[in-house]
């Protein structure tokens, strides 16, 4: 990570922009808190300190943009932000398709539309989506109720 | 452009300023040994 993706120009002007970036060792007391077993380990926190989303493993410069706003998208999320989380999830699908975060960022987008809306038809939607453009993902086998709505 | 951005160490500055620019915070942890992995690529990776 430190060689290739965090000195992207594209990574470090995302990171200047929208994070704030905080490295410990893998040692330290703070990953034992964290039960940090295994490093590349990315995690985000909310300003609280509270962790939203982790993961785990080499994340390639240009898959970095795209997975560190879907765990942006999760934080929002998990705190009932649904309108700046479809905000990061519409850029995740619109500007990064081809990432391994898109699918995902599909399934979220449906989930937040029915928690603002309370109707089914976002979720049938992003089936669909999930369906058509990333039909061999397992995003595809976690949507698959919705097709019945 | 910044050609590099720089990492805080200390978590209650992060915090800090995480509630003071409202961003969230991007917590890594680094690897403490190397290993080589062949005669050509070395990777970094927790003991």
């Amino acid at each position: 990570m430190g060689a290739v993706t965090y000195p992207d120009l594209k990574v470090v002007e995302f990171v200047n922009e929208t994070l704030i970036p905080i490295q410990l060792q893998a040692d330290s007391n703070m990953a034992e808190d964290f039960i940090v077993r295994w490093t590349p380990t990315l995690i985000i926190l909310d300003t609280n300190g509270k962790e939203h989303s982790r993961t785990i493993g080499y994340i390639a410069p240009e898959e970095f943009i795209p997975t560190m706003l879907l765990g942006i998208a999760k934080m929002h999320f998990d705190l009932r932000q649904f309108d700046p989380a479809v905000q990061c999830l519409e850029k995740i699908i619109n500007a990064y398709p081809w990432s391994f975060a898109a699918p995902e960022a599909v399934y979220f987008h449906g989930v937040c539309g029915y928690k603002t809306t309370h109707e089914a038809g976002p979720l049938k939607k992003a089936y669909e989506h999930i369906a058509k453009e990333y039909p061999h993902g397992e995003w595809v086998k976690r949507a698959l109720p919705y097709r019945l709505l | 452009m910044a050609k590099s951005f720089v990492w805080e160490r200390d978590m209650k500055k992060a915090i800090e300023r995480s509630t003071a620019e409202q961003k969230p915070i991007l917590l890594d942890f680094f690897p403490l040994a190397e290993l080589a992995v062949t005669r050509w690529v070395r990777l970094r990776i927790p003991i």
